[in-house]
């Protein structure tokens, strides 16, 4: 018998065949485009699976956006190494900074945790800001850049955001199809049916707010390395939020092909229509605004309405029922239910 | 008598909100293994904060929480689930994004502990049984209020729950849709799950009961078979407002 193939399987592959064709086919300045690209999708991708899925509406992102940057530059400037294996560091250490802030962060529900963890963004940035450690208000360069051939700084750019962002859609696709997903999905309806069910919510929170946070780090990390200098405005600035929202919102928050379609409109409007200045975040706005009022599943919402397609499914679904098996519910203490 | 281990004691718990007067008032309740135990009583003396208290959502004040002769006081809802509390919510708290089949799905993986093949398995069989068989792929946000219900009892079922907590779950049904629920949770404690069914509807209630606990300011004021516990005077005035009848 032939099993199907799982369509987000398929669709993964696919997303890895256009990331490794795209240095083929895109300019140089297409490429620097694709790395930003990859960046904020990512991002957006992580932030989705927070505000989305757990409900943890995050929008002191940019700390930990900003600390993998800033990682980045200090693990590779002080190793004297390559900027591109501090990626690693540049997720580890925002995934650690999570863990440590979780206990006062989950203290906070709803507006109080955007606002709670706005604070701790704009917190960071003026601790950047007075550290000469770490540059001060003059930032960082990103001295070890000059060990990579100038030749192949572009495409290795390039080729690390792509796999960040190749590493982040799969394992937000992987985790979300588990066990684990059943659970963050049910404690998105309610918290205390999930808790009821077994689920133990803190722990879920907990794990994805981690997994969130190190691959928006990692992201960062790729961000800065194209930016060659780091500053604390630049890294901790609310500009990185406001951005994500607007693509998981136009995308359709709650799904995760909604900031993929998000990020593509985006860049869309950019490319096209930035040379309106301030008439581009006119049109950015009314747009976000009447997504938010008549479409609030977003642009994936509706082209899954219209043509009945799931790219990346996570549901379970019922199977075809094994017979023969005689299908049981015991209790705790094997009686026959 | 009973010899056996309790499925459930609750022992000697106090619980008051804040600093506010107490909603349970040393309150001491035993339910033996594959009892079916009814829970009456007033709004506000304490029933679904019993509830609360005995699934791990709610700390007592004071007291303890055994199952099964396990002291389960320190322990959070999950892991009482875990360890065989299943329990419904007055208001339905269905996963409304989710199919029925996931909705189940939760339970037997998590609190179940079932693997993957084994929960599908579980979760197959007790749709059959709980009358979604074929609409499984329906999304628990589009059912309506008697399937929510249903929905309640089957997504505990999937917990493979020792004992059983139903609160209210025939509210708001009507009359035949209340009876059959009140077959459905009859069959399932046939099957050896004890269960506390709290429940404003005193008919259906005392059709399917054993032994009914009325509940009063946070104290049981009654406790025994359906008829007599109805009959008694401190029954009748305090929870259905009547005067006792005095002896001649």
């Amino acid at each position: 018998m032939i099993k199907r193939i799982d369509n987000a399987y398929v669709t993964l592959f696919a997303v890895a065949v256009v990331l490794c064709l795209l240095p083929l086919v895109l300019s140089k300045a297409g490429l620097v485009l694709a790395t930003e690209f990859c960046v904020v999708l990512a991002i957006a991708l992580a932030w989705n699976l927070l505000a989305g899925f757990s409900g943890i509406v995050l929008i002191g992102m940019p700390l930990f956006i900003g600390a993998g940057g800033y990682t980045l530059y200090l693990v590779a400037n002080a190793l004297g190494i390559p900027p591109y294996p501090a990626i690693l560091a540049g997720a580890a250490v925002p995934a650690v900074i999570a863990y440590a802030l979780s206990p006062l962060l989950f203290r906070l529900e709803g507006a109080q945790l955007a606002i709670g963890s706005w604070v701790m963004a704009e917190v960071a940035r003026l601790l950047c800001l007075i550290t000469p450690a770490v540059g001060a208000g003059g930032g960082l360069n990103l001295e070890v850049l000059r060990l990579v051939p100038r030749s192949l700084r572009l495409p290795l750019n390039f080729a690390f955001a792509a796999i960040v962002l190749f590493i982040t859609l799969s394992a937000i696709v992987i985790l979300l199809k588990s066990r684990f997903g059943l659970g963050l999905r049910a404690m998105r309806d309610s918290d205390a049916a999930a808790e009821a069910m077994g689920v133990k919510t803190s722990r879920v929170k907990l794990l994805t707010l981690i997994t969130a946070t190190a691959l928006s780090g990692a992201a960062g990390a790729c961000y800065y390395i194209t930016s060659i200098q780091i500053t604390p405005s630049s890294a901790f600035s609310q500009n990185w939020i406001a951005i994500t929202i607007f693509i998981v919102i136009l995308g359709g928050i709650g799904s995760v092909e909604g900031p993929i379609f998000g990020a593509i409109v985006y860049y869309l409007l950019r490319e096209t229509l930035s040379d309106l200045g301030p008439g581009y975040f006119v049109i950015s706005g009314l747009l976000a605004i009447t997504v938010t009022i008549f479409l609030p599943e977003g642009v994936w919402g509706l082209i899954k309405r219209l043509i009945r397609i799931d790219l990346l499914p996570i549901a379970h679904h019922e199977a075809r029922r094994v017979h023969g098996t005689q299908p049981t519910i015991t209790d705790k203490k094997g009686k026959l239910a | 008598m009973h010899s056996l281990t309790p499925s459930l004691l609750v022992d000697s718990v106090s619980k008051s909100y804040g600093g506010g007067p107490p909603v349970l008032k040393n309150l001491t309740l035993e339910v033996h293994p594959g009892e079916l135990l009814g829970v009456i009583g007033p709004n506000g003396s304490g029933k679904t904060t019993l509830f609360g208290v005995i699934a791990g959502q709610l700390p007592p004040n004071s007291g303890r929480i055994l199952v099964n002769g396990q002291d389960v006081t320190a322990l959070g809802a999950s892991e009482r689930a875990k360890g065989g509390i299943g329990r419904t919510f007055q208001v339905p708290q269905s996963f409304s994004d989710m199919t029925v089949y996931e909705n189940l799905l939760v339970g037997a993986r998590y609190a179940g502990g079932l693997g993957k093949n084994e929960a599908v398995e579980a979760v197959y069989s007790i749709l059959d049984k709980t009358g979604f068989d074929g609409r499984a792929e329906m999304r628990a946000g589009d059912l309506p209020l008697l399937d929510r219900k249903r929905l309640e009892l089957a997504r505990a079922l999937a917990t493979r729950p020792s004992l059983l907590l139903l609160d209210e779950i025939a509210g708001g049904l009507t009359d035949d849709e209340a009876m059959e629920i009140a077959g459905l949770i009859k069959e399932v404690n046939t099957q050896g799950i004890a269960v506390i069914w709290i429940e404003h509807l005193v008919h259906v209630l005392t059709s399917a009961v054993s032994r009914i606990v009325v509940l009063g300011e946070g104290k049981i004021i009654a406790d025994g078979a359906p008829q007599e516990t109805m009959a008694t005077p401190a029954v009748r005035q305090i929870y259905l407002g009547m005067e006792p009848e005095l002896d001649a």
